[in-house]
């Protein structure tokens, strides 16, 4: 139960009908077991949103900033709102694809095929060890990724970086002898 | 015997996408496992920056060819991915490994020689996987109902493992002869030198696979030794010894592109092998192409974007490719 809101008419109904007076049938009005699990889509919607209207206002806060004099660069708080909002991008996007795949159960295709009929034939054993691989692997290279990306956070941006000998990718620019050099400093 | 229609024009596209990826992605997996060969850290970055530009790309096509499957021949897709569950995810975490070290080993001087580990790991065993996988596929995949009902080590067998190694092998030959294109002095003196080995181990187990697989399943063995369909098939021993001669001439006198021409040719012509052995199978022995087709509306509905975009991939490909021709030179930085 939702018990404090803010709510605009009509746009649920703009949204999820393509209609302005369409109809949005309660959760209680399907069956059980057409159901999704909606705690865990309660929450995980509300932190895509709550996150999505705090960058927001981080953006708006840093554009009022910016039309002050040098305004954007002495505001201790927002440089310190700004860190902390670092990974905001990402448990967004988490949150939201959990949102999608937990509010869309019990499906697959809606309507047509069950999650339980779609799921593929492989024993549980060899799912349970590729998971496990999985974590592993997953904590090694982001936990090499997020300690470089750190690393990179305490440097301090220089006007011009030689990057002559530094391999650049197709994908962008890569300062990295002036990174590898930190180490032996 | 073969009629040109939708189904097969599609079966056709992804053929094209897995071999487009088998020799594009081949050659950089060759480099990471070639990589402990290096001689110094210079070797090494020298190495790797010759695939730097084009590596994640020539990984795309691995998309494009498991996209195309699950869309066009979603059965094929439905039973294969189940059947060779282990070496898939195997190939997944090694791609993982291998791909992320393009990037991390730029980024410390103290740790980079976990990333070189995990570069030449992630590529064996990407490399090894895929072999693996050909070979549990050619060795034909048990299904009932329309769904895998063989077991979880069914894609392991001699056969498998053989395939692998020669996969293995014959992604060496593909590094070592495209660093004998892009690289120079000694270092290019050394890849001549492997290419010569990879060559003549590839043969070697290319010859005991190639007598081996008609006897795996009696669709086989009609395709290759029946009259007359062998006189067609028989075309494709001779040009693999065409492909050998003309690499083998490469690598004596010392041309730069010919040995690595020579050595795409002879995964092109393996493959065409596998087509005719496969054909009109797409998993063997029981599902053909049309069984595992989507729909005709789906594959008319999905053409359109094929027939555009895969063009636009073509061409932009090719030009990076033109753009980083020619020897690497680490002096100048541009990688």
């Amino acid at each position: 139960m939702t018990r404090y809101q803010i709510a605009i008419p009509k746009l649920g109904s703009l949204i999820l009908t393509h209609k302005i007076d369409g109809v949005i049938k309660g959760l209680k009005e399907f069956p059980v077991d057409a159901r999704p699990p909606a705690q865990i889509v309660f929450w995980s919607f509300r932190i895509m949103v709550g996150i999505g209207f705090a960058m927001l206002g981080l953006g708006v806060w840093s554009l009022l900033r910016r039309f002050q004099h040098e305004g954007l660069y002495r505001d201790r708080w927002l440089h310190l709102v700004s860190l902390v909002m670092a990974p905001a991008g990402f448990v967004a996007v988490i949150a939201g694809w959990i949102t999608t795949e937990v509010g869309r159960q019990p499906f697959t295709i809606y309507n047509q095929l069950r999650t339980a009929q779609s799921v593929a034939p492989i024993d549980a054993a060899a799912v349970g060890t590729s998971l496990l691989v999985f974590i592993v692997v997953y904590f090694f290279v982001f936990g090499a990724g997020i300690f470089y990306i750190l690393r990179l956070c305490n440097v301090a941006p220089k006007p011009f970086d030689d990057m002559s000998h530094a391999p650049t990718r197709s994908a962008g620019i890569t300062p990295a002898i002036a990174l590898a050099t930190q180490e032996t400093n | 015997m073969f009629t040109f229609d939708l189904q097969n024009f599609w079966a056709g596209i992804i053929a094209v996408a897995v071999l487009a990826y088998v020799i594009l992605d081949g050659f950089d997996l060759g480099i990471g496992i070639l990589f402990p060969t290096a001689k110094s850290a210079f070797e090494r970055d020298v190495m790797m920056n010759s695939v730097a530009p084009v590596w994640d790309g020539n990984e795309t096509w691995l998309v494009l060819g498991g996209g195309g499957l699950l869309a066009a021949f979603s059965l094929a897709y439905a039973v294969v991915l189940p059947a060779l569950y282990a070496p898939i995810i195997a190939m997944l975490v090694g791609l993982i490994l291998r791909g992320v070290a393009f990037e991390f080993r730029w980024r410390t001087a103290r740790g980079k020689f976990l990333w070189d580990w995990s570069f030449f790991f992630g590529s064996v065993i990407a490399a090894f996987a895929q072999g693996i996988a050909l070979g549990a596929l050619v060795q034909g995949i048990p299904v009932a109902n329309r769904a895998y009902s063989g077991g979880w080590w069914n894609w392991l067998t001699p056969f498998s493992l053989l395939t692998g190694l020669a996969l293995l092998v014959g992604y060496v030959l593909l590094g070592s002869t495209w660093l004998n294109m892009k690289v120079t002095g000694a270092l290019q003196d050394r890849m001549r030198n492997y290419a010569k080995w990879a060559a003549i181990g590839l043969l070697a187990l290319m010859g005991i696979v190639s007598v081996w697989t008609p006897f795996l399943q009696p669709i086989y063995f009609a395709r290759w030794f029946a009259w007359p369909a062998a006189l067609y098939s028989a075309i494709v021993p001779v040009l693999v010894l065409l492909c050998a001669w003309a690499l083998y001439n490469g690598l004596k006198r010392s041309k730069d592109v010919q040995p690595f021409v020579a050595s795409l040719g002879l995964f092109v012509v393996s493959f065409i092998g596998l087509g005719i052995s496969f054909y009109p199978y797409i998993v063997p022995p029981t599902v053909t192409i049309h069984d595992a087709a989507a729909p005709v509306a789906s594959l008319m509905f999905m053409l359109p974007g094929v027939l555009v975009l895969v063009p636009i991939i073509i061409v932009y490909t090719a030009f990076s490719y033109w753009v980083f021709r020619g020897k690497v030179d680490n002096e100048s930085g541009y990688h």
